[in-house]
């Protein structure tokens, strides 16, 4: 069965565009003017969104973007957007897309953009050999849920936080370099440097470490990258 | 006044006007001071009379009074010329701003149609059955390329002057390899030999779209006036000390020496405009951007080619 994509754009000629080419490379591609009958319908009805920024009626593609996420944490969502400053993409990713193109864009990096998200979500559903719930010391993380224990605390963790650590867990014990990582939890180099994975590593460190500055469990391989070790 | 907001432009003119008065108050005690002075040793040097104590005093109040409405009048009117100053500052600073705006919501505003049309005539062009017909839509395709090139640079500089830039610690080879990444098919459609040589370990602090945008500013006219066949470009990241180097270096014909000292002037293109397309913005637009990354960008004299060279304060690998 193929891929269902929802597309959120006010502009005909990109949109025709657009769903033209999607529906060549397979995809079942479903067509809106605006986000407000988007809003409205069943969560999981689509496997990926795509929605413009500024879009007419009562809801931007942010808030959309915002709505999906709510009810559907780890469906693929990419904004298009005519804003191009680096703000503009931060808050776009702030509020949940997966990834941020901006116009004028080429219809190749969409479709591959498109591709790699689909493969990374799917790669993701494909649980480890233990179930959906990873447990090691007394921590645990629910990657269905999103969920993450340590001691007595839980806590909920963003999708890319979850992404990583199932790489890191689905490694263990082996050295997982930084460019692997930026491939298989982003994809894309959306966030400039191989120091965004720094700073993800830091929060799960502070979320799963006993002592966040003494490290147990998420260890750093000295010029390569970061290791498991239960 | 760049890089100084209101806030500042405010604090840095209350200092100045609390100093003027001082200055001001300093000078009218001083001469007051000196006009009493005056009259004691007045009155002390001969035998007056009533009359003449008289006389000595109303002099010395006339004095203070003169020491003391000047005083009050420079006051004043170095109060009335900062206010004009202050007026004039802000509402120039308000009208850059408001062009600023309208220049960022025109380019803003022109990518979807422009986005649109690139679509439209990419699809005319799989239609085209004749060739004539496909070679004109390409050529349009390319002015679409170039326009949207020109908003790009235009938004670039927009925020470079507004101080828009978000600073953060960045691997230079990681600018260089997603630049390299983003133009891969017209690298290879220009047939372009392309050698880097790249030190991973080098990081600055910097504004990535920026910097990625001023690095494929020297990397496209490194191909785009490059007449020699094959073309050759050599990207370097190395360091000089404590600085970290960015070099784009190329095969090419050189730039004439008449050139050379106007390259990164706004608009200048040039001995061999005629032959290339171009805004004359890329150069100059580099150097605001690297200049505002406390940084330098230069035409380096090398035999052969053309040689430029971005040098960045280096920060510290974690």
């Amino acid at each position: 069965m193929s891929d269902r994509i929802c597309l959120v754009e006010d502009d005909p000629a990109i949109s025709e565009f657009v769903s033209k080419k999607l529906s060549q490379e397979g995809f079942e591609v479903s067509l809106f003017g605006s986000a407000d009958p988007v809003m409205d319908q069943a969560p999981g009805a689509y496997d990926l969104y795509i929605l413009d920024w500024m879009l007419p009626g009562k809801n931007s593609g942010l808030s959309l973007c915002e709505s999906i996420r709510k009810h559907s944490p780890t469906v693929p969502v990419l904004i298009l957007s005519a804003l191009s400053d680096p703000s503009h993409r931060v808050e776009g990713l702030k509020v949940g897309a997966d990834d941020y193109l901006s116009k004028p864009f080429e219809m190749e990096e969409l479709i591959l953009r498109v591709n790699g998200m689909l493969r990374r979500r799917s790669w993701y559903r494909s649980l480890p050999a233990q179930g959906s719930v990873f447990e090691w010391d007394d921590c645990a993380i629910d990657f269905e849920r999103l969920e993450g224990r340590a001691g007595n605390r839980t806590f909920q963790l963003t999708q890319k936080e979850c992404m990583l650590m199932k790489l890191l867990v689905e490694k263990e014990g082996q050295a997982v370099s930084r460019d692997v990582i930026l491939d298989r939890v982003w994809g894309y180099h959306l966030f400039p440097s191989t120091r965004t994975v720094d700073n993800f590593i830091l929060r799960l460190r502070k979320y799963f470490e006993k002592e966040a500055g003494l490290p147990k469990h998420i260890l750093s391989v000295r010029g390569l990258g970061y290791r498991f070790m239960r | 006044m760049r890089g100084l907001n209101q806030k500042h432009i405010f604090f840095l003119f209350a200092a100045i006007y609390i100093l003027v008065l001082a200055q001001v108050g300093w000078w009218a005690l001083v001469f007051t001071r000196d006009a009493d002075l005056i009259s004691n040793l007045k009155l002390q040097q001969r035998s007056t009379t009533p009359q003449m104590v008289q006389e000595i005093q109303a002099e010395a109040y006339r004095r203070k009074l003169m020491f003391l409405s000047e005083s009050l009048f420079f006051a004043g009117a170095a109060c009335v010329g900062l206010a004009v100053l202050f007026r004039a500052l802000r509402a120039e600073r308000k009208s850059r701003e408001v062009q600023r705006n309208f220049i960022e919501i025109v380019s803003h505003e022109s990518k979807t149609p422009l986005t649109g049309l690139k679509f439209r005539l990419e699809s005319l062009r799989e239609k085209a059955a004749d060739p004539e017909m496909a070679r004109s839509l390409t050529l349009a395709l390319e002015e679409v390329r170039r326009l949207s090139g020109v908003l790009e640079k235009t938004l670039d500089l927009n925020r470079s002057e507004r101080h828009a830039l978000q600073f953060e610690s960045l691997c230079l080879a990681e600018v260089v390899q997603s630049v390299v990444h983003r133009l891969e098919p017209w690298l290879a459609a220009k047939k372009v030999q392309l050698h880097l040589e790249l030190d991973p370990e080098i990081y600055v602090r910097g504004d990535f779209a920026s910097l990625q945008n001023s690095v494929q500013s020297l990397l496209e006219n490194a191909v785009l006036y490059n007449t020699t066949e094959p073309r050759e470009v050599r990207i370097t990241v190395l360091t000089r000390g404590s600085r970290a180097v960015l070099s784009v270096a190329d095969n090419g014909p050189g730039i004439a020496v008449s050139d050379q000292s106007r390259v990164f002037d706004r608009f200048y293109r040039g001995q061999v405009a005629s032959s290339v397309s171009g805004t004359g913005l890329g150069l100059y637009l580099a150097r605001v951007i690297i200049e505002a990354h406390r940084g330098a960008l230069r035409l380096v004299h090398v035999v052969r080619g053309a040689c430029f060279e971005i040098e960045l304060p280096r920060t510290r690998v974690v």
